[in-house]
């Protein structure tokens, strides 16, 4: 793992409401796996994860990637190898 | 994706596979994880089944398959990120992002290790499936 890839703090709390609202529709599996997945990913190449979906007011480029159920935005920092989970969001499946 | 090289046809095969063929077939191509890259895959998949289809059909049947998976793949994937993109398009979304990122760069905002994370959700997953289980004594 070159990078560090962190998570903010604030959105670490949803994080167990969207775990327990995928749980309720039978996502919990996927999305413990998504997870995982991601952070290997996003710890060995984040560049390769995903794409930029937009940017910030300053020109920071914002990064997206959806491995459903789990969609994440972050910001990568090169100089520090830093990665910056800033939003997460459960995804509903396509019968919900 | 468009419905060149048959992708349509494609789509419709893969609808039949049961999850556990689709498994299979999945862990036959080496996803990434980006959508453009994926959609690449199928597309190019497809082109493979049409190059090979009239002489060496046999060949064509197993490419056929897997161009299968890959398009249903590439197909659920832009889903999701239709889904994302809804999520994160509006400008109340974007605003919060922009204030988000700021509070991070100043350091006033707290970031912990993934690690950390991964964790936690293991352990969730864990306690859960000990009280589905029955198991409410704590842990094993």
């Amino acid at each position: 793992m070159g990078w560090k890839v962190t998570f903010n703090a604030v959105f670490r709390a949803r994080l167990d409401d969207l775990h327990a609202e995928a749980r309720s529709f039978g996502q919990d599996e996927a999305f413990a796996a998504a997870f995982q997945s991601l952070y290997g990913r996003l710890g060995n190449d984040p560049f390769g994860v995903g794409e930029i979906r937009y940017r910030l007011s300053g020109g920071k480029p914002v990064h997206g990637v959806a491995t459903a159920p789990v969609s994440i935005q972050f910001a990568i920092y090169e100089a520090d190898q830093v990665v910056w989970i800033t939003h997460v969001h459960r995804l509903a499946s396509p019968s919900e | 994706m468009s419905e060149k090289n048959g992708i349509g046809e494609l789509l419709t095969l893969a609808d039949g596979f049961t999850p556990q063929r689709r498994g299979e077939l999945e862990k036959q191509i080496d996803f990434g994880c980006n959508p453009r890259h994926n959609a690449g895959l199928a597309s190019g998949l497809a082109q493979a089944v049409e190059a090979v289809a009239e002489r060496w059909p046999e060949a064509a049947a197993v490419l056929r398959e897997l161009a299968a998976v890959a398009a249903d793949y590439a197909r659920r994937e832009k889903w999701a990120y239709e889904q994302a993109d809804k999520l994160m398009s509006t400008p109340e979304a974007r605003a919060e992002m922009d204030a988000e990122i700021a509070r991070i760069e100043s350091g006033e905002a707290k970031m912990i290790p993934f690690e950390e994370v991964l964790r936690q959700l293991d352990e969730d997953q864990r306690l859960w499936n000990e009280r589905q289980a029955g198991g409410t004594q704590g842990a094993s």
